[in-house]
């Protein structure tokens, strides 16, 4: 034992016996009997006894569940982009064919390639668009009218 | 100064020592390996049970609550004694478990289940006044009033250090573990209550109201 923990032990000594008259004053009064301890520690414990981390784990995990659950529907009922966007100018393609005039006045019947329906939108323009020549056309691998329709009313080629 | 150890559950009960007080260090069979089970927690009650009660007493300032609390304690302390790993000190475990009832109930009042408050002064809860002397009367008056100041103007944790220490004997690693402190911490916030302590008695001792 070192000398400070001695020294403390009898500056404690006072306190501890302010506490032990104090003790002894107050006796054991309001002890619960031992057998009243033993009849409640038979009895099963209570669910509510465990507290309420376990309830509290069941609404996280159920939550977490149905979350999971709507965001699996919700990715279902998406549909894949690339094939979408092929079948949306397609249709939007065959729907509009002959009544659907594009800027300039030109008219998507005057493609003979089918092929030229899946085009994409770029080089649909290019082979309507006024003032493109044929081989710039062809170039591309596109099919052109000649004279474009749509350049018929152009202002720039009666210049 | 006679510790008597028991078969089983070696207690420092203040029964055992009077007013006089063994310190931890001196306890050298208390830090032995007993092997404690549910038989042993229950042969020791009768020793346990008031140090257990006035503790739970001093904390919450309610005396049926703290019988609640004090069953509460040792209910679960026999639902959970046969699980403690071997060589576990049995009594800073029971504490430890009392103080987290207590912490419950205060929680439970908190929130307006409980309102009952007791407001009777320690120096009625004196059981047998009568059969004491003037002066040993006058003494258990200085003490029980002293350390209801004290408690009173002690934060809670602080508290239920200074009572461990001062009050149940518990040595400084077992309050350490009890609170969840670190040794360091434990030493400083005992010596801190113990300041308080002895203001108050130089408070009475000077006459001061």
């Amino acid at each position: 034992m070192r000398p400070f923990d001695v020294a403390d032990e009898m500056d404690e000594s006072r306190d501890r016996e302010l506490f032990a008259r104090r003790a002894q004053a107050l006796g054991e009064a309001g002890v619960p009997p031992l057998g009243d301890i033993l009849r409640a520690a038979a009895r099963p414990e209570p669910r509510a006894a465990r507290g309420p981390s376990d309830h509290a784990w069941v609404q996280l995990l159920g939550g977490a569940g149905l979350a999971a659950a709507v965001m699996l529907g919700a990715v279902r009922s998406l549909p894949s982009a690339a094939p979408a966007h092929a079948a949306s100018v397609a249709a939007a393609v065959d729907a509009g064919a002959g009544s659907t005039e594009p800027a300039g006045g030109a008219s998507w019947s005057t493609f003979d390639d089918p092929a030229a329906c899946t085009m994409e939108p770029a080089e649909t323009e290019c082979a309507n668009s006024c003032g493109l020549s044929s081989e710039a056309c062809a170039s591309e691998g596109l099919q052109a009218a000649d004279p474009p329709l749509a350049c018929e009313n152009d202002p720039r080629l009666s210049e | 100064m006679t510790t008597l150890p028991r078969p089983h559950l070696l207690l420092t009960a203040p029964s055992d020592r009077g007013l006089a007080f063994t310190p931890p260090s001196e306890r050298g069979s208390e830090s032995a390996t007993p092997i404690y089970n549910r038989s042993a927690l229950i042969a020791g009650y009768s020793e346990l049970a008031p140090r257990v009660h006035r503790f739970v007493s001093d904390l919450l300032g309610d005396r049926t609550l703290a019988s609640d609390a004090t069953q509460e304690t040792f209910v679960r302390a026999l639902r959970k004694v046969d699980g403690l790993p071997p060589g576990t000190p049995i009594v800073p475990w029971v504490f430890g478990v009392a103080r987290r009832v207590s912490q419950e109930l205060q929680r439970a009042r908190g929130r307006g289940r409980r309102v009952m408050v007791d407001t009777e002064p320690d120096d009625e809860r004196v059981v047998d006044g009568s059969a004491r002397s003037p002066e040993a009367a006058l003494l258990d008056r200085e003490a029980l009033t002293v350390v209801a100041r004290a408690l009173d103007r002690l934060p809670e944790d602080r508290k239920a250090a200074l009572l461990l220490r001062l009050d149940h004997g518990l040595a400084y690693a077992e309050i350490a573990d009890v609170m969840g402190w670190s040794l360091a911490k434990t030493k400083v916030e005992v010596f801190r209550a113990r300041e308080v302590l002895r203001g108050c008695f130089e408070q009475w001792r000077g006459g001061e109201p």
